[in-house]
């Protein structure tokens, strides 16, 4: 998370755009798929970051500007 | 649209993405690179190298020719619409009255009532070299990249709107409700302030703005103001060109020609 943070700085303010730490990358590998093998979005309690934040009650902001899953993709409207 | 279509449209879209992913880690191309049969993107010489900051020897800006400019044609708009997600780019924003919704580009016509004489022009954050955006933000949000980017900092945007005030151009715009389908490249929410940010995610890769690759007669020139070598640099030099309210003395990174 610090890291994300950091990058998130860097990336804005002085347009460093690495991929290692930057939020669009975690999708492309952590996407969870519903049952039509779209991606969930972070409404779905088994989007991943959802996972530890629901855990730890600790509520995700990113999400009110960021997309929660990768370009291209619509989000399921499977049942999870 | 049909939905036939826009679906179309978004099959294209991916398969731009997954090439310019196959050209890869920003190699430095200058001109117009060829990727296949009629396959062009227009890229701008000086492409910067992802873990490099951005340099304030560059400042990005836009001579627009507003002779070129047609009187019904939005295609302009409707490529900013499509790049950075809002207006008919989204289906967001359904509660917002036409005047609450973001506007990043919009078509300004001007008419000289004594002649009749009218014409329209492209209108949108004109990236000062003195902001006043900048001047009155309480937080630092609103800010300028060293390449003379003008953008808002969503992360510590607290939505006061102070700078749509303090704009000359009413360039800003501030969302009103909730948003779910924004672009990966250009974050945007609920209760923070935007405007246009000069396609800063396609500039960081070498690519022109949306808008001036959009226009038909290549009315908006986009370019390195600092490079005497550049297109725009040459034409600013060699032609007349003006800034909207130059009374002001903020240095302009957007001038306009015909007007």
């Amino acid at each position: 998370m610090n890291l994300l943070m950091h990058q998130r700085d860097d990336t804005v303010h002085k347009g460093i755009r690495t991929k290692k730490h930057s939020l669009k990358n975690c999708f492309t590998c952590h996407v969870v798929k519903g049952a039509d093998g779209q991606p969930v979005s972070a409404k779905s309690p088994k989007h991943f970051c959802r996972e530890c934040h629901d855990y730890a009650a600790v509520q995700i902001d990113c999400f009110q500007c960021h997309s929660s899953v990768p370009d291209g993709h619509k989000t399921t409207g499977a049942k999870l | 649209m049909s939905k036939s279509m826009q679906d179309d449209a978004h099959a294209e879209d991916q398969v731009d993405n997954y090439r310019r992913k196959l050209l890869g880690g920003g190699a430095a191309l200058a001109g117009a690179a060829t990727l296949g049969p009629g396959v062009f993107f227009t890229r701008i010489a000086s492409a910067k190298p992802d873990d490099q900051a951005a340099s304030s020897e560059v400042r990005w800006g836009f001579l627009i020719d507003t002779n070129k400019c047609a009187d019904n044609c939005t295609d302009c708009v409707t490529a900013c619409e499509k790049e950075n997600g809002w207006g008919s780019g989204s289906a967001d924003e359904q509660h917002s009255r036409a005047d609450q919704k973001a506007q990043w580009i919009r078509k300004v016509t001007v008419r000289d009532n004594r002649t009749q004489h009218s014409m329209t022009l492209p209108m949108m954050c004109q990236h000062c070299a003195e902001p006043p955006c900048v001047d009155v933000c309480p937080t630092g949000a609103s800010m300028k990249r060293p390449d003379g980017i003008v953008l808002v900092d969503k992360h510590i945007c607290i939505g006061c709107r102070y700078c749509m005030m303090a704009c000359p151009y009413k360039a800003r715009s501030f969302v009103h409700e909730d948003l779910e389908h924004q672009k990966s490249y250009a974050p945007r929410g609920k209760g923070t302030v935007e405007s246009c940010n000069l396609c800063v995610h396609r500039v960081d890769r070498g690519e022109i703005p949306a808008c001036a690759e959009a226009c038909p007669e290549k009315a908006i020139l986009f370019g390195n103001l600092n490079d005497a070598n550049s297109e725009i640099a040459k034409r600013l030099a060699s032609e007349a060109s003006t800034e909207i309210r130059g009374d002001l003395r903020l240095n302009l990174g957007v001038r306009y020609q015909g007007i």
